[in-house]
């Protein structure tokens, strides 16, 4: 375990300067297959568990008895249950766009961050997206609110924002999740490797190697997709991961703009207001960075994994907090101003009610946990406190949750007519509603801390071999000067032939390589390259650097957007006509939100779909894999191999071309011939 | 199973005997064999329970259960899995279609007149009678929640000798033995005690039981007695007379702690009156003014231009004054605070001779009546504007003082109570129970196994007014019809069939009585039948109304004129009947228990109700816990704090505090009866008031009292600008105008409600709730803020604490052209039609409540729990198949009767389309209304009434600058000119 | 060492793949067509009643009216099931031993109805009105098929809002004059497309959007 541990870089670095790619692989990797911390895990997991259970009885109460259980009233019909979906959702949005955005302008950083970033948007969406079910007084209908042909003829509701919402959702959970997939797609392969490296060595040590280790690579190797980490594989990851991402943000402005619709959209005071997309948009990442930021602390701190998540990230998420924390304050700002300015009165008494009512405690949380704590991040030495980053964190969280609650039930209580104002009073099963749902993500948080890789093994590679390069290229030199070209014969030279492989030690070896081979017997010899990180240096020479799936982002989005646009005119318009609100028949406005989301994610979709088809994959079984030492593809070797193509193949003239290579110049580890 | 048979015999005996699915009938079977071998092959353990000593809680389970499995089980799914025909169809039922009869409705034995519209032979819903000569077409609360009262599982279903099922067949012979006895002494022991009678057939029994037995007293009990207003007649003219006003003559009103407008025998007619009166006089400019003192707030105090909180114990000194004022004299007894409303109403009554109106009420002493007549006679008031007529209720029978002195004196032998309650009743002054316990045979019959039945030795079902026949005056003197619209669920007898049978010895037969009682000694059979048809069906004798009488006062006994006294610190205690259950006797109804008090919003309890400054000087709050004591006897409830109560005044409702085991009342509220004193049932002067220390919050609908600034209420003073504005309906927005109303439709349906003629009466709400099904969610609920009504009515105050105005602004669904809330949904639950009205498809309803959220008005209602689903299987009977019973989870609202719109349409469209009539659908809250305040119909018909009312200059839309374009509008209020207030 | 998979899983994993993606699009399609079948409907399906009446014999063989029987149908919301007195007017002189009515002669000698099974059940929330229809130039047979055709009568469409809208949207496409109204075996005449809308506008038939407000039968 502890020759696992990286050290920590010193002072405001980003990574330690003996951070290797095995080193980082074995760092991140060894959490999930060796499990430290046992015990404090289960009783961690024990806890959260506890309350998923508290969450299924909450459930079946609610689902036997009705929403009635809840404090909900006939004014404040909305209440925790509302509050609690957006913030879920909100956090959700907040990380997603964190790790997107991250990923977009190239923050070398984001490896210790993204990971975290994109499970705790997926957790927060799995948990945001039950509440537009259970909060149903008829849960067991929620698929009315989707379109599906049924026998009464009917449409949903396309000008609805709660419509938008069933979209928005369900888009996000799709985007959620491809993104987060992708981003895990190389990192599975490397635990793959690393599970199978495990059963080798118990197979050495022990004889054969144990069942459940090799029942572990499995499940790896079955999730990972048959990722080889090929040159071509890596350069589709790379654009689809950043497409998804791109597709993502624009996601969360939809899905956030519906959201805060669903209030804005009425006449309500405190709710109808042009600054509340905003606010809300701008909370959400304010609460998704912050929770976010303290489970990157927690991680740091339990798995020790220092060395990936430096000082310097943490003042980083700190000085995010502090920047969204000022534009936070700012849209609060603006939302007094504006209102005390040119408001109704109406808006001025629910902004009054607000700070004075009674339900003040929520607004003074707010202000006491949302806008106030971020500003503590003025200070250098609170930036680099793990804790205090993580407490800020937390707080944030709070008043953002607090913000919903205000926002909702204070307009709700009471809004134009004295008479229709209703104290409201959550009783315990709102709370234990909630407690449950948080049950929930820390029990599906847990089970990704013990089984998938927290910190992003890629990422966290690339930023080692940006941040010192040089090293690392002299570390390769120095491994390849120490070692002997190993044998060519090995026993297999009666089988037929595959293709050749050479081992490198680095990218730069493995393209010198590759340049010097390709060129000729092109038609033979088939090209390609491996490696644990993209490897744009060798595309050019394999012929495939122009290759995009930018294309089918393109036109998968607009594809879906103007189907669903269409749908919605057709449905509203012309198939069952309905007189809603007084608006047009053609209202053609409240269809761009929703059409907006699903472009989103048949975007992704098609994206996602490209990324597997072009690189051939799923495919668990390739003769690459063949490639005697191959698992260190996934760690810190590089292989070329040359595929043969036909009868016209020769294997003894590749071998001799690459063993002729000079040592500075693409000279392999080793050159082997690989069976079929 | 195996007993298949056996459940079919005992739900015959169940059906035959003593009804279904009530516990206390099961009581009757329990020890038939056929149960016994049913609960052995079902319930073979419940068997075993069934002989323990938890007997009664098991059976209440088993009732449960029955409704479940066993005797529900030919009407599985709905009913509508199978279908039973007639055997002989019926003439006249159609299945399915309404058929409507004319009956009265009762309080206290004054009559209202009713149709009752049935179904398939089951009544569902009372609407006015608009021919009646006193109704006029209104009804109030009770007579909207009669219905529910037939139905009531709580209701009494089984003859009960000591506390054990019995039958009329062992009633009949113990009666008859005892029989010989009694006239033997010429019925000397035999006591009667009736209920107000006001019913000619019913005097006509009781005459000749009389005559059978001459020696019998009959006594009155009646929680609401009038026996203040006949012995204040008595003193002024020398003998009793009913007062009525006759507003359409007058030019103002004062009103001395008088309840004209509200609940009572005189409501229905007197507030159509008034508010009839009110609107011709504002459109000849000269509103008619109503000054009002009152010692706690009414309804009558509610609606006055000038109002003024005075003491009970001062009201006859006010009196005093007015008449020495009315005589050019001064007001020796005026105090600062009363000086300058007793100038005005003086000005105005003096400037009005003739043409005035002083009245008082129920709770007026005898001798405030004795003044207010004098009053009315010195301002040349009574034959012009006062009307005097012979009393409608029998006279000349005891009071139930007499009663219990008599009781106590153990002269008493045999007591017969029809229909009334005394032991709850009584004044606690008299500790009548105690003295029952002297009364050797005690014969209890009513609609409920209440108080005196578990005190009588036999206890007999009374028929519903609506299972039986009988006849009623109203306060004119009018003699309303009563016909039964269903056979007797439970077996019950109507009260004059008992008496025929005491008298004879035969239980008689309701009709022949009534038929006896009617016909003429000339009459022949033909024309004796013709006219009783004609009578039975317009539901009233015509021209039966009594003649007005002139009447002469007495001489006066000289009234010393007092100075001013000086502030008192004692607690005076005033006594009101409830203004939805009224005296308890109804207090087992659901509906009228959720029904808001109209000026607190309390349901489910009565409240203490005491003026601000009071409050502010013992320090108490809303919700604090007193203790009220006098003469040893003390009741304790929840302070409210009421605006317009005077200072030291603290008042009491009655109806609460009923102690009878399992039924829906028990345990609600105090009993204020304990506290009565027996002389003045009315006032206690001298009791103390005193904190427990414990509070709980009594459960209300409406929290706020002020508007807060905002114009939700308006009011047309006379003589100024029109207040209404036509404004809400040209605001500029990006959409074109709305669609409704401009495909094709017939009708753009809209309403207008005229918020000078609401008096907070909440018939529309009674109303509203038996046509559209609309739950009772029960007290724990409505604390939640989940109260289900589909119309409410908000009422507002304004000006001081002391002496407020008070607005009451009925609130159904606005029927927005926009409405907000049909964007939000997600599926279309709640969408526009062509005629403007703002759907709710229950059936496609999520419960999202999105839609709710939206409204501005927030007049939708969520089913948060399920309300419908446990309901016992007899109230449900009284459902209107027209309107969908919503599920769990649904969100519901006003519809404006689409029921009723959608069968206007049908007879339209079966008539080529012929254009509805204006008038020919009417929603339930205006057909209840007793002043015809709520207008509705067609807005595209340029001379209908609904059209007139949106062209008023009075008409405005609330929260109209909203532009949702609401479609239900508000008339603003009157009031006299602005300089004058 | 072998390679963690062998070349077979490949196949596997894919088709599993492609069978879970094939569930999620065809689970709702199946239900879909199993909500819609007759097995759920019940269209087609003749229970058995306490009494095999066929209509086949008395409506189409014997002539008897529908309104003999079904006498509210032009004036009330229910068509009406005929009392037992109606079935005696007949078979109290004919067949007045048979076996097969004895359960009538019971129940009017007892005076307890007969238990028909109902066939065409409407959901509480759906108000239809007979009357309207019939009076409007709807067939019985539109709805409830030919009748005169059934030995023992069972349900012939179901009644689904889709079947009402079908209607609803267009009438013309099923109204016939009023004479055909009572007429079972009634099909659209070649001329329906120029005769349906002349009678929708003779009979004031609102038709499309009004007709199809969700107030006309939900309530």
């Amino acid at each position: 375990m502890s020759g696992a541990t990286l050290q920590p870089p010193s002072g405001t670095g980003l990574i330690g300067p003996d951070a290797t790619l095995h080193g980082i692989g074995r760092a991140v990797a060894s959490v999930p297959l060796t499990h430290p911390l046992n015990r404090r895990w289960w009783i961690a997991f024990a806890g959260a568990l506890a309350l998923l259970g508290l969450f299924g009885g909450v459930l079946c109460y609610l689902l036997l008895t009705g929403v009635g259980i809840w404090g909900n009233n006939n004014a404040v019909v909305w209440a925790l249950d509302i509050a609690s979906y957006d913030w879920w959702i909100g956090v959700a949005s907040g990380s997603l766009l964190v790790s997107a955005v991250l990923l977009l302008l190239g923050a070398e950083w984001r490896g210790a961050v993204n990971r975290v970033a994109e499970t705790v948007a997926l957790l927060c969406t799995c948990a945001a997206g039950l509440y537009p079910i259970i909060h149903l007084g008829r849960p067991w209908f929620f698929f009315w609110n989707l379109p599906y042909p049924n026998t009464y003829d009917l449409w949903p509701q396309f000008r609805s924002p709660l419509l938008w919402d069933a979209i928005d959702i369900v888009s996000y959970l799709v985007v959620c999740v491809s993104l987060w997939y992708i981003g895990l797609l190389p990192d599975l392969a490397s635990l793959r490797d690393r599970a199978v490296e495990d059963a080798l060595a118990q197979e050495k040590a022990h004889g054969r190697p144990r069942k459940r280790s090799l029942l572990k690579a499995q499940a790896y190797g079955i999730v990972a997709s048959g990722w080889r980490g090929s040159a071509a594989h890596w350069q589709l990851w790379s654009q689809a991961y950043r497409t998804i991402a791109l597709l993502g943000v624009l996601l969360v402005v939809s899905l956030q703009t519906g959201a805060s619709v669903m209030l804005a959209g009425s006449v309500m005071p405190g709710w109808h207001d042009t600054i509340l997309p905003v606010t809300f948009l701008v909370n959400a990442v304010f609460s998704g960075v912050g929770v976010t930021a303290a489970i990157v602390v927690l991680i740091r701190s339990v798995y020790r994994l220092d060395g990936l998540i430096s000082a310097r990230h943490l003042e980083i998420l700190a000085r995010l907090m502090l920047c969204l924390g000022c534009a936070s304050l700012y849209c609060y700002a603006t939302e007094f101003f504006s209102t005390f300015l040119h408001g109704d009165q109406q808006e001025r008494d629910v902004l009054i009610r607000r700070i004075t009512g009674a339900h003040a405690w929520a607004f003074w949380t707010v202000v006491a946990c949302l806008l106030i704590p971020a500003q503590a991040f003025w200070s250098a030495r609170l930036r680099r406190s793990p804790l205090a980053v993580a407490l800020i964190g937390v707080l944030i969280a709070i008043g953002a949750y607090a913000d919903h609650v205000m926002v909702l039930v204070v307009t709700l209580a009471q809004d134009f007519l004295p008479s229709s104002r209703l104290a409201y009073s959550e009783t315990i099963w709102g709370v234990a509603t909630f407690a449950g749902s948080v049950g929930l993500f820390l029990t599906l948080l847990l089970l990704f801390l013990r089984y998938l890789p927290a910190v992003s093994i890629t990422e966290s590679r690339r930023l080692a071999l940006a941040v010192v390069p040089a090293a690392a290229e002299r570390r390769a030199v120095k491994e390849a000067e120490a070692r002997p070209l190993a044998s060519e014969r090995d026993g297999t030279e009666d089988a037929p032939l595959w293709g050749v492989s050479a081992a490198f030690a680095s990218e730069g070896d493995l393209a010198a390589a590759a340049a010097a081979l390709s060129g000729r017997d092109d038609a033979h010899v088939h090209l390609d390259a491996h490696g644990p990180v993209p490897m744009p240096r060798v595309l050019r020479t394999l012929g495939i650097a122009g290759r995009s799936i930018r294309a089918y982002a393109i036109l998968g989005a607009l594809a879906g957007g103007a189907a669903f646009f269409g749908m919605c005119v057709y449905a509203t318009a012309y198939d069952y006509v309905f007189l809603i609100g007084g608006r047009p028949r053609f209202s053609w406005p409240s269809f761009v939100v929703p059409s907006l989301s699903f472009a989103m994610m048949s975007g992704t979709i098609a994206v996602h779909l490209a990324l597997l088809i072009l690189n051939r994959l799923p495919r668990l079984n390739h003769p690459a894999f063949n490639i005697p030492g191959f698992l260190r593809a996934t760690d810190d070797r590089y292989f070329l191999s040359a595929e043969a193509q036909g009868e016209r193949f020769d294997a003894d003239r590749v071998v001799r071309k690459l063993a002729s290579l000079p040592t500075e110049a693409g000279r392999p580890l080793d050159i082997r011939r690989v069976p079929r | 199973m195996t007993g298949h048979h056996d459940i079919g015999a005992i739900r015959a005996r169940l059906a035959s005997g003593d009804g279904p699915a009530f516990w206390r009938s099961l009581d009757a079977v329990a020890d038939t064999p056929e149960f016994r071998s049913y609960l052995e092959a079902e319930f073979p353990a419940a068997a075993r329970l069934a002989a323990s000593p938890e007997r009664r809680g098991f059976l209440k389970l088993m009732a449960a259960s029955f409704a479940l499995a066993g005797l529900s089980a030919c009407d599985s799914s709905d009913g509508r899995h199978y279908e039973l025909p007639y055997v002989n169809a019926p003439e006249r039922i159609l299945p399915g279609a309404p058929l409507s009869y004319a009956s009265s409705a009762l309080l206290d034995g004054f009559a209202n007149g009713i149709l009752v519209t049935t179904r398939n032979g089951r009544p569902l819903k009372i609407e006015g009678n608009p021919d009646h000569p006193w109704s006029l077409g209104g009804t109030d609360v009770l007579a909207q929640a009669s219905v529910l009262g037939l139905y009531d599982p709580f209701r009494s279903q089984a003859v009960q000798h000591i506390g054990r099922p019995s039958s009329w067949a062992a009633f009949q012979g113990a009666m008859l033995a005892q029989m010989p006895a009694w006239q033997a002494k010429g019925g000397e022991g035999l006591a009667l005690l009736t209920g107000p009678v006001t019913s000619p057939s019913l005097e006509a029994e009781i005459a000749r039981m009389r005559k059978t037995y001459p020696a019998m007293r009959w006594y009155v009990s009646a929680g609401v007695a009038r026996d203040g207003l006949y012995e204040g007649a008595r003193r002024a003219f020398g003998r009793p007379f009913e007062t009525l006003p006759e507003f359409a003559k007058a030019r103002t009103i004062v009103s001395l702690d008088g309840d004209m407008l509200d609940l009572g025998p005189g409501q229905v007619g007197l507030a159509r009156r008034w508010s009839d009166a009110r609107k011709a006089s504002y459109a000849a400019g000269n509103l008619l003014t109503l000054h009002a003192a009152a010692a706690t707030p009414t309804l009558t105090s509610a609606k006055a231009d000038y109002g003024i909180a005075v003491a009970a114990t001062r009201m006859e000194a006010l009196a005093r004054d007015l008449l020495s004022l009315a005589e050019g004299g001064t007001a020796p007894s005026a105090d600062d605070a009363s000086a300058a409303w007793l100038e005005r109403a003086s000005a105005a009554l003096n400037a009005a001779r003739g043409a005035g109106i002083v009245t008082t009420g129920l709770s007026g002493s005898p001798a405030l009546h004795a003044l207010v007549h004098r009053l009315n006679g010195a301002l040349g008031n009574a034959g012009t504007t006062v009307r005097h007529t012979a009393p409608a209720q029998a006279i000349g029978a005891g009071t139930l003082r007499d009663l219990s002195t008599a009781m106590a004196e153990g002269s008493v032998e045999t007591l017969i109570v029809l229909g009334v309650n005394p032991v709850y009743e009584a004044p606690g002054a008299l500790d009548f129970a105690q003295a029952m316990e002297r009364v050797p045979l005690k014969i209890h019959a009513g609609l409920y196994f209440d108080e005196t039945a578990a005190h009588s030795d036999w206890h007999l079902p009374l028929a519903h007014p609506l299972e039986s026949w009988g006849d009623a005056r109203s306060l004119d003197g009018t003699v309303g019809l009563i016909q039964p619209t269903v056979a007797p669920l439970y077996n019950g007898r109507a009260a004059n069939e008992l008496l025929g049978f005491l008298d004879r010895g035969t239980i008689g037969n309701g009709l022949d009585l009534l038929k006896q009682r009617m016909r003429g000694e000339s009459e022949t059979d033909a024309t004796f039948q013709a006219r009783f048809e004609e009578a039975l069906r317009s539901g009233f004798l015509p021209d039966s109304a009594a003649k007005p009488e002139t009447t002469v006062l007495t001489e006066a006994a000289s009234a010393p004129a007092k100075p001013p006294e000086a502030p008192q610190e004692t607690i005076e205690v005033v006594f009101r009947p409830d203004p939805t259950i009224w005296d308890g006797t109804l207090a087992d109804l659901g509906w009228l228990q959720e029904l808001p008090k109209p000026l607190t919003k309390i349901v489910w309890e009565n409240v203490v109700g005491v003026s601000p400054k009071l409050a502010e000087r013992r320090g108490l709050a809303n919700g604090d816990i007193v203790r009220i004591a006098a003469d040893g006897r003390a009741i304790e409830g929840p302070v409210w704090i009421t605006p317009g109560q005077a200072e030291n005044t603290v008042s009491l409702g009655l109806g609460y505090g009923r102690n009878v085991p399992d039924h829906l009342a028990k345990g609600l509220g105090y009993a204020a009866n304990v506290l009565r004193p027996a002389m003045d049932p009315w006032l206690l002067e001298g009791a103390t008031l005193a904190a427990t220390g414990q509070r709980r919050m009594p459960a209300t609908t409406q929290d706020l009292g002020t508007m807060e600034g905002m114009d939700l209420v308006r009011v047309q003073h006379q003589g100024a600008k029109p207040v209404g504005d036509a404004k809400a309906y040209e605001l500029a927005s990006f959409y074109p105008k709305p669609a409704a109303a401009e495909r094709g439709a017939e009708a753009a349906w809209a309403m207008a409600i005229d918020l000078d003629s609401c008096i907070g009466c909440n018939a529309c709400i009674t109303a509203c709730q038996s046509e559209n099904n609309i739950p009772v969610v029960g007290r724990e609920e409505v604390e939640r803020g989940r109260w289900m009504g589909w119309l409410r009515v908000d009422r507002y105050f304004s000006g001081t604490l002391d002496a407020p105005e008070t607005h009451f602004q009925p609130v159904p669904c606005m029927h927005c052209e926009n409405a907000p809330c049909e964007v939000g949904c997600p599926v279309e639950a709640t969408l526009h039609d062509s005629e403007g009205l703002n759907l709710q498809v229950y059936n496609r309803c999520v419960g999202t409540r999105t839609c709710q959220s939206y409204c501005p008005y927030k007049v939708r209602r969520f089913n948060y729990l399920d309300y419908t689903g446990d309901m016992p299987v007899v109230a449900q009977q009284q459902r209107n198949p027209d309107v969908t019973v919503r599920a769990r989870g649904v969100m519901e609202k006003c519809t404006y009767c689409v029921q009723r719109i959608a069968a206007a349409r049908i007879d339209s469209a079966k008539d080529a389309h012929a254009p509805i009539p204006d008038g020919a659908v009417e929603t339930a809250c205006q057909g209840a209304c007793p002043t015809r305040a709520i207008t509705f119909g067609n807005l595209s018909d340029p001379r209908s009434r609904i059209a007139a009312a949106r062209a008023d200059g009075r008409n405005y839309a609330l929260l109209g600058e909203l532009n949702t374009r609401p479609r239900t509008t508000y008339l603003a209020s009157l009031a006299p000119p602005a300089k004058e207030g | 060492m072998a390679q963690l998979f062998s070349p077979g899983a490949d196949a596997i994993y894919r088709l599993a793949l492609l069978t879970g993606v094939a569930c999620l699009a065809g689970i709702p399609i199946v239900a879909a067509g199993i909500v819609r079948s007759d097995y759920v409907t019940d269209v087609g399906v003749a229970p058995a009643q306490p009494v095999p009446f066929s209509h086949k014999h008395h409506s189409g063989e014997l002539g008897v009216d529908c309104r003999y029987c079904h006498t509210t149908v032009e004036t009330q919301a229910t068509a009406g099931i005929p009392p037992t007195h109606t079935c005696m007017t007949c078979h109290s002189q004919i067949w007045t031993g048979s076996d097969m009515l004895k359960p009538v002669r019971d129940s009017f000698a007892r005076d307890e109805p007969l238990q028909w099974v109902r066939l065409n059940k409407l959901p509480s929330y759906v108000y239809y009105n007979h009357s309207v229809h019939v009076t409007k130039g709807i067939g019985c047979s539109t709805c409830h098929g030919d009748v005169t055709s059934m030995q023992m009568t069972y349900r012939a469409n179901a009644f689904e809002m889709q079947f009402c809208l079908d209607c609803h949207r267009d009438p013309a496409k099923y109204v016939r004059p009023q004479e055909q109204v009572w007429n079972m075996t009634w099909k659209p005449p070649e001329n329906q497309a120029t005769l349906g809308p002349e009678l929708v506008a003779k009979n004031h038939i609102r038709g499309g959007e009004r007709l199809t407000e969700c107030a006309i039968c939900h309530r």
